[in-house]
């Protein structure tokens, strides 16, 4: 029996039908209110604000690029905070995928016993409170009574002053976001499941070793996996804000003044919101140009299957 | 019909706007009070509202705000939802008052209903006013263990600003106090500054250290005129280097950065691992409930000198911020919260000072704050005379730009702390930045 399309092209919806797209509608009308009012709202805002003079205080004047021009020439601080933002974001990029995917491909091996055990304590140092690791790796830093200089001392190594000292602070930092590896760990472990037994017995049988398996059959199959941790990471680490807030403010000598803790210095203690707002849009620019870079490079060598 | 129900329906709200409109007009006064601070501060401030309710018959919604309290309050002046009273940061008062956002305290002050306050803890905007008044005093003092000094044989330290070390006298005494593990002082041979026992001294790498010693050098951030910055200064440079020499040529102190981590002053004298601390007065709170677990001794002297005695001061202000709608009552209100009775709690427990000047001249005011077991032997001279005879405001209390100036000044002073730079590079490296921080502010409050 054939339908008979009404002269429109579009199908005629039945009342029951309609209420159905109606109460769609209305369920994820908060949701989509929310998104735009609290979310896409702001943002569209703070562009317009970040051509102003905007402090709070007073009416806003138009300027420009004049926050753009200042921030990209003038700012004391703002080719710093990018160097350290720059250089804790790849650090811990780099620290935190080796150190994940080194775990998950121990876990993932058939011979471990208790993996659900292991998986879980990797993963909880993700699901700690920032503020919480916070001070629990302050006191691991501490240079008189730390857990990492006491170990140090007692197998008779050199101590460090790690983040208390200008050269050691983002080190530090990256060492600390390692810790956090859990959850890209599970990202990997899904993606190493999907890694086909019958590859890696094609290896097997053409006589490769371990290596040869790791680099010609598992890194191609968790490639999007890697690309897509690797990505997360990089905009991650230009996020980063709480380390510095609440464990270095910046210091020492502005070493880890990392943007985010900058935006935030501009905004809410110098109250130069349309300062901080254009530094804000500029961060953005360089993480979607770093994007854009990081998809042109590896996106290719990306295997979809 | 439709019509005739409209209609009624119009009807219906305007007579409930109508009643909502008579039922506001009515509407006794409510103010709203903020501050941060711990529970005790938080239950002391709930009494005083209470009280001054009781008294008055105005209403106080208190807005305790523990944690990130400028984002708070920043928040709120974008969103033009500003409490009536409260406490602001001290180093963006005079930054808030130039901008118009606090309304002037001088009324209140003449009103008869406030002690004179002290003029070292009046926060002052451009133009003159007063805008701000500190809760409580805070001055910087050392805090030392007699024990050890008994044990090396040394004087305490003065507890007098009339007797107060010369910087020289304080480096020597340091000397004498100073030993490394194999019992050396740091002037004799064999003197192992890595492994290093008992520390003379730990200062607090904070802005009202530098400030005393910098007033103290006939110098400050600003220059007297408040037209430009004196931190490149030769007097400066001279204190800036004088503290970084303590740990890098003298070893009498720890590095700036075993400082930042190490541990507190109790622990420190518990342990001998230092006999002097420079801090503001606020510790003798902590002081006084080791006294009582653990058992250390303490008491304080006044700090060295370059060119004349000198320490800065702190204190939290009350402020009456701009939108209130009742500027009479808030002011009342402001006039409680500065009132010394109310906090007497806070200055028994070795915590605060108090802002009145009453308290420092009046015996019988000075015996009502003298605790025993919280404010040591020479705590009258060492510290109430101190506040009273040798205390140079803080920058922040006349200056609006102090938070900028000290976030470009301090980190440049990690370098000279560490000894790989010595005050004068650091300071001239960011002498270019001062300036244009200078000049932007001068041109802000011209316009």
């Amino acid at each position: 029996m054939s339908v008979k399309k009404p002269s429109g092209g579009r199908k005629r919806m039945t009342v029951m039908q309609r209420n159905e797209t109606i109460a769609g509608y209305l369920f994820v009308l908060p949701l989509l209110l929310g998104i735009v009012f609290l979310t896409y709202g702001q943002f569209i805002y703070s562009l317009v604000i970040s051509f102003t003079d905007w402090s709070v205080f007073g009416s806003q004047h138009f300027l420009g690029f004049a926050n753009y021009a200042k921030l990209l020439t003038e700012d004391f601080f703002f080719w710093k905070s990018i160097k350290a933002t720059v250089l804790y974001a790849f650090g811990s990029v780099i620290c935190t995928q080796l150190a994940a995917l080194a775990i998950a491909l121990l876990l993932n091996n058939k011979n471990i016993r208790g993996k659900a055990f292991f998986r879980t304590i990797f993963y909880i140092p993700s699901i700690v409170p920032a503020v919480a690791s916070c001070l629990l790796w302050m006191w691991m830093f501490n240079p008189d009574f730390g857990l990492f200089n006491a170990a140090l001392r007692a197998i008779g190594l050199p101590t460090s002053k790690w983040i208390y000292a200008e050269s050691s602070a983002v080190p530090s930092l990256v060492l600390m976001s390692a810790w956090a590896c859990g959850a890209p760990m599970v990202i990997y472990l899904s993606g190493l499941a999907n890694v086909s037994p019958t590859l890696l017995e094609a290896v097997d049988i053409d006589g490769g070793g371990a290596w040869t398996k790791f680099i010609h059959i598992t890194i191609p199959m968790i490639s999007p996996v890697l690309f897509y941790n690797t990505l997360m990471g990089v905009i991650g680490g230009f996020m980063t804000f709480t380390n510095s807030y609440v464990m270095t403010e910046g210091g020492p000598n502005n070493a880890t003044l990392f943007v985010n803790y900058l935006i935030y210095r501009n905004a809410f203690q110098y109250n130069e919101f349309g300062y901080a707002s254009a530094f804000a849009w500029i961060v953005f620019a360089v993480l979607a140009v770093c994007t854009i870079v990081i998809f042109r490079v590896f996106g290719k060598k990306v295997y979809y299957g | 019909m439709k019509k005739m129900l409209c209609v009624l329906m119009a009807l219906c709200l305007m007579l409930t706007m109508g009643i909502v409109t008579v039922a506001s007009a009515e509407e006794p006064i409510k103010l709203t009070f903020s501050s941060w601070g711990d529970a005790a501060e938080k239950a002391i401030l709930e009494s005083a509202l209470a009280k001054f309710t009781e008294e008055t018959g105005i209403e106080v919604e208190y807005l305790y705000t523990p944690e990130d309290y400028v984002t708070k309050m920043t928040t709120m002046a974008a969103a033009n939802e500003l409490p009536d009273v409260g406490y602001l940061s001290e180093p963006i008062v005079v930054q808030w008052a130039n901008e118009g956002m606090l309304l002037d305290l001088t009324p209140a002050l003449e009103s008869g209903n406030v002690q004179a306050k002290m003029d070292s803890n009046k926060f002052i905007d451009k133009n003159g006013n007063v805008v701000g008044v500190s809760v409580a005093d805070e001055v910087v003092l050392i805090y030392y263990n007699p024990d050890y000094f008994d044990a090396m044989g040394v004087e305490y330290p003065p507890a007098s600003g009339e007797e107060a070390w010369t910087w020289d006298e304080f480096v020597a005494v340091c000397k004498q106090l100073t030993v490394d593990q194999n019992g050396k002082h740091p002037d004799e041979e064999g003197f192992d500054p890595d492994n290093i026992r008992t520390y003379a001294v730990k200062m607090d790498d904070s802005d009202y250290v530098y400030e005393s010693f910098l007033g103290s050098n006939n110098t400050g951030v600003f220059t007297e005129d408040k037209q430009g910055i004196a931190l490149y200064s030769d007097e400066a440079v001279e204190v800036f280097q004088s503290i970084a020499d303590l740990i890098n040529v003298h070893h009498v102190m720890p590095s700036a950065e075993d400082a930042a981590s190490s541990m507190d002053m109790s622990a420190a004298f518990l342990s001998n691992s230092c006999a002097m601390v420079v801090t503001g007065q606020w510790a003798f709170q902590s002081l006084a409930i080791a006294a009582e677990e653990d058992g250390i001794n303490y008491d304080v002297g006044v700090l060295p000198y370059f060119a004349k005695p000198n320490t800065a001061n702190t204190g939290t202000p009350v402020v009456v911020f701009k939108d209130t709608k009742h500027y009479e009552e808030a002011l009342l209100l402001a006039s409680y919260i500065m009132n010394t009775d109310f906090v007497i709690d806070f200055i028994h427990s070795g915590l605060w000072m108090p802002v009145s000047e009453d308290w420092y001249t009046d015996e019988a005011l000075i015996d009502e704050w003298l605790t025993e077991g919280v404010h040591p032997e020479h705590y009258k001279t060492a510290v109430i005379d101190w506040a009273m005879g040798y205390t140079t405001p803080s920058a922040y209390f006349t200056m609006g730009c102090v938070q900028q100036v000290e976030d470009l000044y301090l980190p440049a002073l990690d370098n000279v702390l560490l000894g790989t730079t010595t005050a004068k590079d650091a300071m001239e490296g960011i002498r270019g930045e001062l300036d244009k921080v200078m000049e932007n502010y001068l041109a802000s409050i011209a316009g």
